[in-house]
């Protein structure tokens, strides 16, 4: 029986049985992907899940031509991508969501808890200074542990120019960090 | 020195590594439970939309054809001013047999033809549209010179509704008396019934002169 079809009584489903139920594994096993893919642009967990769940909607369109599991998440990881880089340059809500973010961690009051909230906002704002590119190459390869085979995969980009590009990241996180560390000495 | 430019030390190494441990940690995070059902809810909520706009275009692809129609059926069932009627009731009109100096001759005549009321209603119609259709409409016919007069007479009269083609004519046909004055009816509308009889010339009868008869002479003799 189709799943999609049997949990929304009424619903019209475009997509025959067995493409449903390819679908449905694909979400299954990408969801968390796509879903830190947009947190680690807009670090909102609702705006992350909300990108996300666009992008699969868009990939359901197009899914007669994403068969393939590794074609399907390239896909998925880049229109993630472009749709919470788009949103984080047009709503412009960074300031509201450290504001969040500082609300949430109020509670936590050991030292550590504040020492780690800091040295993780710093994080971000030196991967935010990154270019897009070597951003989104650093970013793919802290999800899941990704390895540059997996990344260069993702990305449509030779393994080589993955290496050099996550080297160049860290080497720029590193420096910015430090740059930070030294400033606040 | 600023801090673009310092080189990779043994520190930088360490902070890097330092960095991608935070980071993983920083992403280690999961969506909530109920992702996979809000997407399936928002493809399904996608497919309801899709589903409302094809019904919805059709119809109103649907509607638009119909009206078209409606609007061009209307345009062409519109009367249009009579040339075709004069012509089916006997009015003579010669035929256009000769294109040549007569149908110069004939074009200005056949734009004069549209009388004025027939103009106004086409002003009252207002639509540029139905003007063009008028015009194609109406034939366009050759009429030699000298009754160019009167049949534009004729048609003015006929657009002005003072002569009535389908009842006066055929009422002057049965031998009824017109309803146009005689002398306009006679020199815009022939009947074939009588047409045009040549000239009869009979043949002068001249007697033989006969010179040996004293009548003769009398009758031919200087007075």
């Amino acid at each position: 029986m189709n799943e999609w079809a049997g949990g929304y009584p009424g619903a019209l489903v475009s997509l025959d049985e067995g493409l449903d139920r390819e679908f449905e594994d694909r979400l299954r096993e990408s969801s968390t992907l796509a879903f830190r893919v947009a947190y680690g642009v807009l670090r909102h967990r609702q705006d992350a899940e909300d990108v996300a769940q666009d992008a699969f909607a868009k990939a359901y369109r197009h899914f007669r031509e994403l068969r393939d599991r590794d074609r399907f998440r390239a896909w998925l990881v880049r229109m993630t991508w472009r749709l919470a880089i788009d949103r984080w340059r047009s709503e412009r809500r960074r300031t509201a969501r450290e504001q969040a973010v500082a609300v949430t961690t109020a509670d936590s009051t050991t030292e550590q808890d504040l020492v780690g909230r800091e040295r993780a906002q710093q994080l971000w704002r030196a991967i935010d200074a990154l270019p897009e590119k070597l951003r989104i190459a650093i970013v793919l390869s802290a999800i899941e542990g990704h390895d540059v085979r997996t990344v260069a995969t993702l990305l449509g980009l030779p393994e080589g120019t993955v290496k050099s590009r996550l080297f160049l990241a860290r080497k720029g996180l590193a420096r910015s960090l430090r740059c930070l560390v030294n400033t606040r000495r | 020195m600023s801090c673009e430019y310092a080189a990779l030390t043994d520190e930088e190494r360490g902070l890097m590594e330092t960095i991608e441990a935070d980071l993983d940690r920083e992403m280690a995070v999961e969506p909530s439970p109920d992702f996979a059902a809000r997407v399936r809810e928002r493809i399904s909520a996608a497919d309801r939309d899709s589903g409302w706009s094809v019904p919805w275009a059709f119809a109103a692809a649907a509607v638009a054809t119909i009206a078209t129609g409606i609007l061009l059926a209307g345009l062409r069932g519109q009367p249009v001013d009579a040339p075709a009627i004069v012509a089916g009731h006997d009015v003579a009109l010669p035929a256009p047999t000769s294109p040549g100096p007569i149908a110069a001759a004939s074009r200005p005549a056949v734009t004069s033809w549209r009388g004025p009321s027939s103009q106004a209603s086409k002003a009252s119609a207002g639509s540029r549209i139905d003007r063009r259709i008028a015009r194609a409409a109406e034939p366009e016919v050759l009429v030699p010179d000298d009754l160019r007069v009167a049949i534009g007479r004729v048609m003015r009269m006929v657009h002005a509704g003072t002569l009535n083609p389908t009842r006066d004519v055929d009422a002057a046909g049965a031998g009824n008396q017109p309803a146009v004055r005689p002398e306009r009816a006679t020199a815009a509308v022939e009947e074939p019934a009588e047409p045009f009889a040549p000239m009869v010339v009979e043949e002068l009868q001249v007697p033989p002169i006969n010179l040996a008869g004293g009548g003769v002479e009398k009758g031919f003799g200087l007075y």
